[in-house]
């Protein structure tokens, strides 16, 4: 393996035997879905929402907001899969248009919280003392607010939009982030590798973006998977309470809303938009459960089960 | 900077430490210390040595004895309570933030576990190529054919330098180490146990490997170890520490052949050595943590030969022989 002329320093070790290589990171998130049951079920689910929320509306024959009075309260049918509404509009379509709105709202969420929360956690406790204190006593703060009346607060302050939902939800989560990357970093820094980088000059920068917070990336993608679902959820209560986005805009929650004052005679209207909301929170809860106990050593199993 | 001229003359010691000290509270936070008083490590307590230019100081002990501190300290790896470190005369701990970063580049560090020393999320390239695109700006290919040669230097090629250190045994792990010391082109290099965690069979290629770095490259260095026949194999002169001071210091030859201090006797007792059997005479007790000790000597307490005045009083390192110096009352 080497033309080096050094016999004895040179090193008659060989190089890095199987029992050393590992797969790429590709083919271990890909042989985590298809060894994980749960995982793979979660997988599975997802790309079958998202291909509902994002392709779905192009497939179906109805537009959501076309009324049709002559078919109201129409039952699940070959021609309305999911049955009509009070203004004969087809469910179907009015379940993928809020598909499309919950995804959005949830993903957008999420990803802002993590966007905020995770620097802001870094930097705090990679500073420490002072402003690590301040900060953390800030997060408490927010933590002892219920979330979903926090997230109402917020979304009363700034008006129902896409973006303003963005915000309300994502405030909340903001600390779960802070505190992850937060105990995260504050392990990662009493590593030698840190000193390491210290010892070669790296600076206080350079050291927390390109030593450390590579390493805390794993619980953080737990946390941003887990996030997408209660985001979901946040997004439909609020607009079921007519607080999150509002007609013409369609969302699950006002769906479930509208069809609260038809459960007897159409009991479909609060069906379908319910299935789908459990199903997608079921599909991200899955998948970020299966990430978590695959990270934590006590319920790692070789293979995976369940 | 002071005594610029220093740094050329080659009589002056490369490295000189003088009254190094470093405490470690160990109270245990705020309401701790009021109930029960500070409680304080004299992890470093007045350590004094120099260092020749091209020359391999053994710095040996127990585990706390302060050993590992004491590099620190050289380093800036950890903040001084006082003394001075005096690299080629100038003075590493009063150097600015500015100053230090081209202090970085003399002094490298070589640490003991490799498993921890190299970021487990960084390739082989990146690891060694930092140092250089911090000190010299490399970028691109040529920082890349510069990493090769490092590779090459220290026994490894180019095919490692995508790899990531779990894909690399304790061994090479080490040498991508070392050819990140070596990629700033250091004067000193302090290497903390850098064979403790390694198998022995490995041990002996990272020590030949290191040896023959020195002498081609004729790097000073600061070779940290708790094993007697390691220091002896790589020193030219070896400082015996316990619990925070220097015991005894001198040619490598001088302290293993001729101790003059009970605590070096006894771990040359220690060590198992081929042709002698059954001679291995354990040393007695444990080993002493330095928290508020008294004034006289750490390793009284342990001390076959101890008298009163042992614990009396502060024993000072004096020279003994030529160049062989000791702080015992006994010896």
């Amino acid at each position: 393996m080497n033309a080096n002329p050094m016999d004895v320093a040179s090193g008659a070790e060989p190089t890095a035997a199987p029992a050393w290589r590992q797969e790429t990171l590709t083919q271990r998130v890909a042989g985590f879905f298809l060894r994980d049951r749960r995982a793979m079920v979660g997988m599975i689910l997802l790309v079958v929402m998202l291909f509902a929320a994002f392709v779905g509306p192009r497939l179906v024959p109805y537009e959501p907001d076309q009324p049709n009075v002559r078919n109201r309260f129409a039952a699940p049918s070959w021609s309305h899969w999911m049955g009509t509404d009070r203004s004969g509009r087809d469910l179907l379509s009015r379940v993928l248009a809020g598909a499309s709105v919950s995804f959005r709202v949830a993903i957008g969420a999420a990803l802002l919280a993590l966007l905020i929360g995770a620097p802001l956690g870094a930097v705090t406790s990679y500073i420490g003392g002072l402003v690590d204190d301040v900060t953390q006593r800030c997060m408490d703060a927010i933590i002892a607010f219920p979330a979903r009346l926090l997230a109402i607060v917020l979304v009363v302050l700034m008006g129902p939009s896409v973006v303003s939902l963005w915000f309300a939800i994502a405030f909340s989560s903001i600390p779960r982030y802070a505190r992850i990357v937060r105990g995260s970093v504050l392990d990662q820094k009493e590593r030698e590798y840190v000193e390491a980088a210290h010892a070669i000059g790296e600076g206080r920068l350079a050291i927390l973006f390109l030593y450390i917070l590579p390493n805390v990336l794993p619980p953080l993608a737990v946390q941003v998977t887990l996030d997408f679902a209660s985001a979901v959820t946040v997004e439909a209560s609020l607009s079921f309470l007519g607080l999150g986005l509002v007609p013409p805009t369609i969302s699950w929650g006002g769906l479930l809303n509208d069809a609260q004052q038809w459960l007897e005679e159409a009991p479909w209207l609060a069906i379908f938009p319910g299935a789908a909301l459990a199903l997608t929170v079921l599909s991200f809860v899955l998948i970020g459960d299966a990430i978590r106990d695959h990270l934590d050593p006590r319920t790692r199993r070789r293979g995976g089960t369940r | 900077m002071m005594e610029a001229l220093g740094a050329t003359d080659s009589n002056l010691p490369l490295l000189r430490v003088r009254d190094l000290v470093k405490y470690f509270d160990v109270s245990g936070g705020a309401f701790r210390r009021l109930l029960y008083g500070r409680r304080t490590v004299q992890a470093v307590d007045g350590v004094s040595f120099e260092v020749a230019r091209g020359e391999t100081l053994g710095l040996v002990g127990e585990s706390g004895s302060g050993k590992s501190t004491t590099a620190k300290l050289i380093a800036r790896l950890l903040p001084v309570m006082s003394g001075d470190v005096l690299l080629a005369g100038r003075d590493i701990l009063k150097a600015s933030t500015n100053e230090m970063k081209a202090l970085r580049k003399d002094i490298q560090f070589v640490f003991q576990d490799p498993f921890s020393s190299l970021n487990p999320r960084m390739r082989t390239e990146m690891i060694i190529g930092r140092a250089l695109s911090i000190h010299f700006g490399f970028r691109g290919e040529a920082r890349r054919e510069r990493v090769v040669q490092l590779l090459e230097r220290v026994g490894l090629s180019a095919q490692h330098l995508e790899r990531y250190p779990h894909e690399f045994s304790g061994g090479q792990r080490q040498r991508i180490a070392v050819a990140r010391a070596l990629a700033t082109e250091p004067s000193l290099i302090l290497a903390d146990e850098p064979v403790s965690s390694l198998d022995v069979s490995i041990q002996a290629q990272v020590l030949a490997l290191l040896q023959d770095l020195r002498t081609r490259l004729g790097l000073t260095m600061v070779f940290i170890t708790h094993d007697l026949n390691v220091a002896e194999y790589v020193s030219d002169r070896i400082a015996v520490m316990y619990g925070g001071k220097i015991m005894e210091e001198g040619a490598t030859d001088d302290v293993m052949q001729r101790p003059l201090h009970p605590y070096t006797k006894a771990l040359l007792d220690t060590r198992p050595r081929i042709g002698h059997p059954g001679q291995l005479r354990p040393l007695e007790g444990e080993p002493a943590v330095p928290l508020n000790p008294g004034p006289g000597c750490r390793f009284a307490s342990r001390c076959p030969l101890r008298i009163a005045e042992c614990t009396e009083q502060a024993v000072p390192l004096v020279e003994k022989r030529m160049g062989h110096n000791v702080a015992c009352v006994r010896s």
